[in-house]
């Protein structure tokens, strides 16, 4: 859900499951060419049914 | 400070004496024949600052009296026989979930809707669990109007100390005696135990839970199950009571409670006069039954005569009390018929005479 | 080039939620809803004088996951049981978390009746339009069509009667002051029925009377369908039944844009 939420695409599946067999969501830490970082509007943990998320944004 | 001697009808005794023994929260809903107590509750609570809600069924009544009683209150609900009925589920989730509370079952015939006449019908309904899963209630079967009054005193003090729904069985007749009646003094809710477990909100200390559902594959609900059939031995071993008359020499001994027992003492008292040595064993406790007592008294009598206002099921207990030590007999009137003590007698007669013109001999 | 950035937290767990994992299945809408209910009952800091009845349903268990108070009911009655914990904590905060099954079939007298009797109770009312926990029974509000194991082929009007909207029947009644429907199917949509979900805590507070919010909440599991295409279902099909919106707000608050 957090990666649909995502206006910025910061998320991916992660290649790796988790212990409950799932591929979970994963944070890109990379920026790349033409694409915008993380704006902490904090869609995706709008939306993670989990809690799975914290938001942190730059004062 | 007690209070003088009053004439009060039996539904409001009851009432009056929970209030005085600290209830402060009554959830119900009409049926006849116990009306009378929610309505003086309703009016009664006021004056307390009490809590009084008509639910919208009994259901719904004994689910608020869930309700109020984790969150700590003396609570109290009252219905007859068909409203008894759909308070089982309630009864089973609060004996689960080790709840206090009182429960006045007024009866009346059955099964189904029966009629509104006194009855007697609901001892295994009472005694034997009436709800699901292996749980058991104490069950307190006055007699009078005094024993109304002083029985809802003990019915909170049990619910308190064990954690346990009680019940007060009482019957259509038991609801409209009119009998002087002491009541004790009131109770000061400040005196009453501090209960650890209730639920007000976790300021200061841990979120609390209460549930009935053990749903864990370490074998959690055959512990839970474990540790309240413990409760119910001890409950067992300490809170049994019963009265006896006239037993000594009886050659022949009268079981009854409630308001059979009061007409088998009136026969007795008649046949007495006769020369007949006849005896009664009231239970007041139906769970735990006295069953102790009465297997002592049965080595020193020759014959039981049980009478009970059904087609038999307290009798149950009595064979497992009395075995083949006595000769045990039964007659029971079902559907709210009332005999008078004369008709009573006849029976304790035909079972001293042993003609077998009334009631019937038990194959044991 | 390493500056020190300072950042301040903005999202986290509530403390209203425990730490544990819950079992809620991938994309239930109950996770976000608990989470809600948590979040605005730490901002209005009401968790400690709060005690809740949770359902039996997939949320029976939500013991496990709130941080508050709670006691278990039997099926449908938690609006009876928070009736009467209600009358003797007057000053306490109450509330249930109840299914479909539990508020609108099993539970409809219990629910009707503490409604109207006004009881200063707030209600959070999951429709998932199915019966979850048991297997993907027809729930009185599954919709006409979709299919159920009990309604096998879709729900029929004359062989299995209509969905009921117990919101609207619930607003008819002058102890219900605010009744809210939202879903938990769009971002947009969560944060509004946060919003409501904070109206309806403080008509508690405020002692006006009885309010409940409704959340369309998606069921991938047992309407076999993906998170994302659960979510879609709400947001097309299940509001044809169950339009989004405000139901009843005798409130007198005036909402912030």
């Amino acid at each position: 859900m957090c990666i649909e939420a995502c206006p910025n695409n910061r998320i991916e599946v992660d290649e790796e499951l988790n212990k409950k067999g799932y591929a979970p969501a994963r944070f890109k830490e990379t920026v790349n060419e033409g694409e915008k970082g993380c704006v902490g509007c904090a869609q995706c943990a709008t939306v993670c049914p989990d809690v799975a998320i914290e938001v942190y944004r730059a004062k | 400070m007690p209070s003088e001697k009053m004439l009060m009808n039996g539904s409001h005794t009851v009432g009056e004496a929970a209030v005085r023994a600290g209830c402060r929260y009554y959830f119900g809903y009409p049926i006849t024949p116990q009306n009378e107590l929610p309505e003086y509750l309703s009016a009664r609570m006021l004056d307390v600052g009490g809590t009084f809600i008509q639910g919208e069924s009994e259901v719904a009544s004994i689910n608020m009296v869930l309700g109020a009683s984790v969150a700590g209150g003396r609570v109290m609900t009252s219905s007859s026989s068909p409203g008894i009925s759909l308070k089982q589920e309630g009864i089973s989730y609060m004996a689960g979930m080790e709840l206090p509370a009182v429960i006045i079952n007024m009866m009346r015939g059955g099964p189904g809707l029966g009629n509104i006449a006194p009855s007697a019908a609901d001892y295994f309904q009472a005694t034997r669990g009436g709800g699901h899963g292996d749980y058991r209630t104490p069950v307190l079967a006055p007699a009078g109007g005094q024993e109304l009054a002083d029985l809802t005193f003990v019915a909170f003090d049990l619910a308190d100390k064990y954690r346990n729904p009680v019940m007060l069985l009482g019957d259509g007749l038991m609801g409209q005696v009119m009998e002087p009646v002491v009541f004790p003094d009131f109770i000061d809710l400040e005196d009453l135990p501090k209960k650890d477990w209730i639920l007000d909100g976790c300021e200061g200390r841990e979120a609390r839970a209460l549930f009935s559902m053990l749903l864990g594959q370490q074998g959690e609900l055959y512990q839970h199950n474990l540790r309240l059939q413990e409760k119910y031995d001890r409950i067992t071993a300490e809170e049994q009571r019963w009265e006896t008359k006239h037993t000594d020499g009886a050659e022949v001994v009268v079981v009854a409670y409630g308001t059979a027992a009061r007409i088998a003492e009136s026969a007795i008292e008649e046949l007495t006069a006769e020369g007949i040595r006849a005896g009664l064993f009231r239970p007041i406790t139906l769970w735990p039954f006295p069953l102790p007592a009465l297997r002592e008294l049965s080595r020193q009598v020759p014959r039981i005569a049980v009478f009970e206002l059904c087609l038999g099921q307290m009798v149950e207990d009595v064979i497992l009390s009395v075995g083949e030590r006595a000769e045990i007999y039964f007659h029971g009137l079902p559907g709210g018929i009332i005999p008078t003590p004369a008709q009573i007698g006849e029976f304790i007669r035909s079972v001293v005479k042993g003609d077998g013109t009334v009631g019937r001999r038990i194959d044991v | 080039m390493s500056e020190q950035i300072e950042y301040t937290k903005i999202f986290s767990r509530p403390e209203s939620l425990k730490e544990n994992p819950t079992h809620y299945c991938p994309g239930c809408g109950h996770s976000v809803a608990h989470r809600l209910v948590a979040e605005c009952l730490d901002e209005m800091g009401l968790r400690g004088k709060t005690i809740g009845v949770p359902p039996v349903g997939c949320a029976v268990l939500a013991y496990n996951y709130f941080n508050f108070d709670m006691v278990e009911a039997p099926h449908g009655r938690a609006l009876a049981v928070a009736t009467g914990i209600k009358r003797v904590h007057p000053d306490k905060f109450v509330l249930t978390y109840q299914g479909d099954g539990d508020l609108a079939a099993i539970g409809t007298a219990e629910t009707i009746h503490a409604a109207n009797r006004g009881e200063r109770i707030s209600a959070i009312f999951i429709n998932n339009a199915i019966y979850g926990m048991t297997g993907g029974q027809m729930a009185p509000t599954t919709v006409l069509g979709q299919n159920a194991t009990t309604a096998p082929g879709g729900r029929d009007p004359r062989l299995h009667g209509r969905p009921i909207d117990i919101s609207r029947m619930l607003a008819v009644s002058d102890g219900v002051v605010f009744v809210e429907r939202c879903a938990l199917s769009s971002i947009k949509q969560i944060r509004k029925a946060k919003k409501a979900i904070k109206k309806a805590f403080q008509c508690q507070l405020d002692d006006l009377g009885f309010s409940l919010v409704e959340l369309l909440s998606p069921c991938p599991t047992n309407w076999k369908l993906t998170p994302k295409a659960a979510w879609d279902w709400v947001n097309e099909e299940m509001v044809k039944t169950y339009p989004l919106g405000v139901i009843k707000d005798a409130t007198g608050y005036e909402d912030k844009k």
